[in-house]
């Protein structure tokens, strides 16, 4: 830093050329504050969302750099809650980069009593495995010379975060599949 | 320190906020701040009066506060490519795959020419397709593996419809009109009827065994020369009968046939409705 950098920050002077006679706006601005900036003004993109934890549904924009969530804030233009977000919502960073988050996925045997760790390759195998399995063994061709072409093999329930979409695609997945017993907990 | 009125000047001079923000120095949202009041990125319901305020930009705003563009995404390729690799390692979904690779479709042009000499030649065409195919894939003589021996039966499988249908639809049309109108039309009539008669014979046998036999082997061959011997001595039988028939009637009959043909398919699904159907079959099996 230079001399006449020095000089010229120095803010007594700064207010006489800034339009701020009085020294109360820029001019008395310290040079941390002036470097701040919102974490978000860095961000790649914005991932358009839904909080996770309540029926509500409140939108959520996803702050995302380097493919890591940096902050996540309201959506300002969600219907449901026009950018607000509840004070467990507007903590939903800590829900994703968390230290207390996991990031493996853990299997207890039938009979045992310790967690082990699996690949989610691993993991997505076995319940598709069990799915076409517990489809087989439940299938119904007939009932009372009726014919039925279905499972009671599964049933799919749905939590209330689901939205109206996610509903509509796990009806369509689920329906195919020959699954007649679906339902979802409404939304608020 | 910009002003509410240098930016609406530059907005009612033609600027976006974008554009404003640029030649002021400041940014698109502290613009629109400044010009409205409002910010960019508020969520407020607006009354009447702020919506009149001038600079006011209906509809979303956010966006001129935030600076990184909105993503939305809909697809992860390793989704797909986990969903890929379960279907090709399923022997259901392989199954259908290799009955949908063998099927060679409905040929090109179908609807164009209707004449009956066309339409069965093209019947034809498609059996014998599939005959090359059979006779290609080696099965359980010849040490095929169990996907081509299950291909080759399903190979059979769509022998036997299209067969089916086209024999019901030809005795119903084309052998009597033959009888009538092609010289020694009924000693032709009676010699195809009775290759098409062996040739069922054997598809039933064929219905009845095991794919991985040699038997199946064996009435594969059978069926091969039959298909052959017979599709041989049909296409000489439409030579007669194209000098026999004139054109109109022809074409009349050709759309008949394609009827009667849809009719027979339809008879077809509605006994595979009634059960004995291979997909059915599978499912009690297991």
């Amino acid at each position: 830093m230079g001399v006449r950098t020095w000089i010229a920050d120095w803010p007594a002077l700064r207010q006489l050329p800034s339009g701020d006679p009085l020294g109360r706006g820029k001019a008395a601005m310290s040079r941390t504050t002036k470097n701040l900036t919102p974490r978000v003004k860095t961000a790649d993109k914005v991932v358009k969302s839904i909080c996770p934890y309540c029926a509500v549904g409140c939108g959520q924009n996803v702050y995302v750099e380097n493919d890591r969530v940096t902050q996540i804030e309201g959506d300002p233009d969600s219907p449901v809650s026009r950018g607000r977000l509840c004070p467990k919502g507007s903590a939903s960073l800590q829900l994703t980069t968390g230290s207390s988050r996991l990031h493996k996925v853990l299997y207890r045997r039938p009979h045992a009593h310790d967690w082990e760790e699996l690949d989610l390759d691993t993991a997505m195998d076995m319940v598709a495995d069990r799915v076409i399995e517990a489809r087989r063994q439940g299938w119904q061709w007939e009932v009372d010379g009726k014919r039925t072409r279905r499972t009671l093999g599964f049933a799919s329930l749905g939590g209330a975060t689901l939205d109206n979409e996610e509903n509509y695609l796990i009806k369509k997945l689920f329906t195919s599949l020959g699954a007649i017993q679906i339902e979802n907990q409404a939304r608020v | 320190m910009v002003t509410r009125e240098q930016v609406l000047r530059l907005i009612e001079g033609g600027h976006d906020y974008y554009e404003a923000a640029r030649d002021l120095g400041i940014s698109p949202g502290l613009a629109y701040m400044i010009a409205t009041g409002l910010p960019a990125d508020g969520g407020d319901t607006l009354t009447p009066d702020e919506q009149r305020r001038p600079g006011f930009l209906g509809g979303s705003t956010q966006q001129l506060a935030n600076h990184a563009p909105p993503e939305n995404p809909q697809r992860s390729d390793s989704v797909i490519s986990w969903i890929k690799s379960r279907a090709a390692s399923d022997p259901q979904m392989q199954a259908a795959a290799t009955a949908r690779d063998a099927d060679p479709g409905p040929p090109k042009g179908e609807d164009e020419d209707q004449d009956i000499v066309t339409v069965i030649t093209r019947d034809h065409n498609r059996v014998t397709a599939l005959v090359q195919q059979l006779s290609a894939i080696p099965g359980h003589k010849k040490g095929g593996s169990p996907a081509q021996i299950q291909r080759r039966e399903s190979i059979v499988g769509m022998i036997t419809q299209s067969l089916s249908k086209h024999e019901s639809a030809e005795e119903e049309l084309f052998w009597p009109t033959v009888r009538k109108r092609v010289p020694d039309g009924k000693q032709l009539a009676d010699r195809g009827a009775e290759q098409e008669q062996e040739a069922t014979e054997t598809l039933t046998a064929l219905a009845r065994g095991d794919a991985d036999s040699d038997e199946f082997d064996d009435l594969v061959e059978q069926l091969v020369l039959q298909l052959r011997k017979h599709t041989s001595f049909e296409e000489q039988v439409l030579l007669a009968f194209r000098d026999a028939v004139p054109d109109g009637e022809r074409t009349k009959l050709g759309r008949k046939f394609r009827a009667a043909e849809g009719r027979a398919a339809a008879i077809g699904n509605r006994r595979d409705a009634a059960g004995d159907r291979p997909a059915e079959r599978e499912g009690k099996e297991s």
